[in-house]
């Protein structure tokens, strides 16, 4: 490939076509990245996979407060749900296995030719006696990668919307069944804490005689701590449940927002939907302190 | 649930067949719902039986009436119908969970297969990502054998071998 001594003409042309494919390099599609934020904020599922556990060991956090009678009829329950437990789990691994490989797909060197045709570029320059200079050789390079960025581009998103577009009902589904798991498990929780709270508010009162004064004090203080762990659960189930209906409608908007990327409408509802999503995540994510402080002073 | 649903029909050639009824799950749930709100009536009637006790409990145990107070075994034979009725409606919890668990493995597989779709696609990117930084490494090994420089032969002999390596595991796995 070695060409004449360019002239002045040529030089320009090069330079103005240098100066096209930087600046096509500034511009990157603004659905993948949406995309990509809305994969972020979804994979993080891990309050399904911790309030599933906690499901599973209710028998074991109540069983100090049942009486024989109670605790043998408990038992029942406990094989029952350890036995559901693994059909509770492929839920959440098929949903997070999708939704990392959405992020995948969305990802910004995904489909990116820049680094290889950069090197390319690189390696032509190494060439000794080729009559070739840098202004060539950026040239060259810089149209390559703008050709090769729209074709990537397109590609990237076609492979995007199939995707999202395919996954879609299937999704739909499984997501509303785990909203519907994570609130049995929250009512769950609720007669729970009413038979280990209960017990103790039953006990207590009868321990208020001098003699079990040592008792009724640790009792109280005992009662204090578990209850204080129920809001807590209480709280965590909430949130999932709001986590997980923010991903649907996310995902929903962004399917919208792919088939019909010039609506205005679909962009701004998923703007919305994935603003929402974000909250939800970063409210699951923090400390049990922080999220109970947070719900205090909400109104 | 979920309310939301997209009005564009997906373009999907498979439908995946619903789980169990909505209908009896549904039923279960509510039961469960039903039972827990009895409990709930009882333990206020225990508290407040028990926040009514007289010095004097012979009265009430005779009686029986709750407006009276209450003994300590009384309460407690109480409080174990109260949690008769938790666990039955925690049982019933259990079924719903299990109800709203099952008949998704279709779903769940046909998820599967779009993540897998999805998979294969960014593999036969990522290897025509390889493919152009081999082409690349190749310019770089015949610049380098065309320069005359023995020195620099090794190194970039190593890199294209180690690239076609990749290649040919990528077309593996």
């Amino acid at each position: 490939m070695i060409l004449p001594p360019p002239s002045r003409r040529t030089l320009h042309a090069l330079r103005c076509t240098l100066l096209l494919a930087v600046l096509a390099g500034c511009t990157t599609s603004p659905r993948l990245q949406e995309a990509r934020d809305v994969a972020t904020h979804a994979v993080k599922l891990g309050g399904y996979a911790d309030l599933s556990e906690r499901f599973r060991d209710t028998y074991t956090r109540e069983r100090p407060y049942l009486t024989a009678a109670a605790d043998a009829r408990e038992r029942a329950a406990d094989t029952q749900r350890r036995a559901v437990f693994a059909d509770i789990m492929a839920i959440h691994g098929a949903v997070v296995e999708y939704l990392r490989t959405l992020g995948q797909v969305a990802g910004a060197d995904a489909f990116s030719l820049d680094a290889p045709i950069k090197a390319l570029g690189g390696s032509i320059k190494a060439w000794p006696d080729a009559g070739l200079d840098d202004r060539h050789v950026k040239a060259f390079t810089g149209l390559a990668r703008l050709v090769a960025r729209a074709a990537t581009a397109r590609e990237q998103e076609n492979a995007l919307r199939q995707m999202v577009r395919d996954a879609e009902p299937h999704l739909q589904l499984l997501l509303d069944a785990m909203q519907r798991l994570l609130r049995y498990y929250d009512k769950s929780s609720d007669n729970e804490r009413a038979i280990v709270l209960g017990m103790l508010d039953v006990e207590i009162p009868f321990a208020e005689t001098p003699r079990d004064r040592l008792l009724a004090a640790l009792a109280k203080a005992h009662r204090q701590a578990r209850a204080q762990e129920y809001r807590v659960a209480g709280l965590r189930h909430t949130l999932a449940i709001k986590h997980v209906a923010a991903i649907a409608a996310a995902h929903t908007a962004l399917l919208q927002r792919l088939e019909q990327p010039d609506n205005a409408a679909a962009t701004e509802a998923l703007r919305q939907a994935s603003g929402t999503l974000r909250l939800h995540a970063e409210a699951l994510a923090q400390p049990p302190a922080t999220q109970l402080a947070t719900q205090l002073e909400q109104p | 649930m979920c309310a939301t649903k997209s009005p564009i029909p997906p373009d999907t050639t498979s439908v995946p067949a619903p789980p169990a009824p909505a209908g009896i799950e549904a039923g279960v749930a509510a039961l469960a719902d039903s039972l827990s709100a009895c409990a709930d009536t009882l333990h206020e009637r225990i508290m407040h039986a028990i926040r009514q006790r007289q010095p004097d409990q012979a009265a009430a145990a005779t009686t029986g009436d709750l407006a009276q107070g209450i003994t300590q075994e009384a309460a407690q034979a109480l409080f174990d119908q109260e949690v008769l009725l938790r666990q039955a409606a925690n049982t019933l919890y259990v079924q719903a969970a299990v109800l709203a668990s099952a008949g998704l493995d279709s779903v769940r597989q046909e998820l599967k297969e779009v993540t897998a779709s999805a998979r294969e696609t960014l593999r036969h990117v990522a290897k025509v990502q390889a493919l152009v930084a081999l082409a690349a490494d190749l310019v770089t090994l015949a610049g380098a054998l065309a320069a005359g420089k023995p020195a620099k032969w090794p190194a970039a002999i190593r890199q294209v071998r180690d690239r076609v390596t990749a290649l040919r595991h990528n077309g593996k796995a």
